[in-house]
């Protein structure tokens, strides 16, 4: 049996209501990718939707400082490596809003 | 973590130097049904009483939070908001009115809260919140609710609540979207763990739906009742998601950036 790392996983990205111009107006995005990672995931998803590019490094594939990326629900904070990731997991991009 | 964030807010009744004040017969005739709720009781009615709560901005988020705290039977509150009434306030800033357009808010807001509530202490400055005049009014209350628009502001009130210790609910929205955290300094992470820069593409103006900014402000208002009633599990370490399009609630863990600009020396 093949494991994550050896095959292609989706992954769902959820885009918020700020970044949906960037995503023809999508709030949930299922990608393909291969060679599982975070990384992988967001490179992904910028070539899908290269308005989206603007809310990260492109190099490292960090956030940008108003955003907030999470995991399963767990905020990420090392971007240093290659994150791990599994099929079906659900990678959520939380922007600072103000809206008060 | 819970004892000391609890105990910092130095309310307990067994504290000489700060005793509790007695409800009155009004005041047990109207909060009777909210001390029916179970770890609330009278004694977290008495320190609501007690208690002083500053709220940056009274719109459509702060306009209900205040409506919310001033219900429940805080004892002390003060806004933060400049400005007349406009037409486009109407839509969700339920503390102004329609007869008041062209008018101060602040003055609006004195009025409809005092109908509500005409034993709340209510102080309302005709002022946002600023690098100035934050200091001064965190300095005088117990816990805060942030709901202005503008992040330069946020962020200042950020600063002086990490500067005083003083506990902070962070909540804010976006179309259907919205989001509230409690801060807790040098225990929780701050405005500035999770965001450590102002955004640099925000606009003053946003859509917006009352019902949107008012849920949120419930949500918030709910969060400093349990605070300071000390009762219940505040959001902190947690960032509560809602998507109001597809009735989606996530609560999300956060976590302190060593680093923090902010708070990283606490
Ligand atoms: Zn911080």
């Amino acid at each position: 049996m093949m494991t994550d790392t050896e095959r292609t996983i989706r992954v769902v990205w959820i885009i918020p209501a700020m970044l949906r111009t960037a995503s023809d107006g999508n709030s949930e995005v299922a990608i393909a990718v291969q060679n599982p990672s975070y990384q992988e995931a967001v490179k992904q998803l910028i070539t899908l939707y290269p308005g989206i590019a603007e809310h990260f490094d492109v190099e490292t594939f960090r956030p940008r400082s108003y955003i907030s990326i999470f995991h399963n629900d767990e905020q990420l904070v090392d971007f240093s490596t290659g994150t791990p990731i599994r099929d079906r997991d659900e990678l959520l991009i939380v922007p600072a809003l103000a809206g008060g | 973590m819970k004892a000391t964030l609890l105990n910092s807010l130095d309310m307990e009744p067994s504290n000489p130097m700060n005793p509790l004040p007695e409800l009155t017969p009004e005041e047990h005739a109207i909060y009777e049904w909210q001390m029916w709720v179970r770890n609330f009781g009278e004694l977290g009615q008495r320190k609501l009483k007690n208690a002083a709560v500053l709220i940056s901005r009274c719109g459509g988020v702060g306009g209900v939070v205040a409506l919310q705290l001033a219900a429940a039977g805080i004892g002390k509150m003060f806004i933060a908001h400049a400005g007349n009434v406009k037409p486009s306030d109407l839509n969700r800033q339920l503390l102004m009115t329609y007869d008041w357009i062209g008018k101060p808010r602040s003055e609006s807001i004195k009025r409809r809260l005092k109908e509500l509530n005409p034993r709340i202490d209510l102080t309302v400055i005709d002022q946002n919140i600023n690098e100035e005049n934050a200091e001064p009014l965190v300095a005088q209350v117990d816990l805060v609710v942030d709901c202005a628009p503008l992040f330069q502001e946020r962020f200042a009130m950020n600063r002086q609540c990490v500067a005083q210790k003083k506990p902070l609910v962070e909540c804010a929205m976006y179309e259907m979207e919205a989001q509230i955290t409690s801060i807790f300094p040098g225990q929780t992470p701050c405005l500035q763990c999770l965001y450590p820069e102002i955004p640099a593409n925000w606009k003053r103006q946003f859509p917006v739906f009352g019902a949107v900014s008012g849920t949120i402000a419930s949500m918030a208002a709910m969060e400093a009742l349990k605070i300071i009633g000390q009762f219940g599990q505040p959001l902190y370490g947690k960032l509560l998601r809602c998507d109001f399009n597809s009735m989606s609630f996530k609560t999300l863990r956060i976590q302190r950036r060593a680093n923090c600009a902010c708070c990283g020396h606490l």
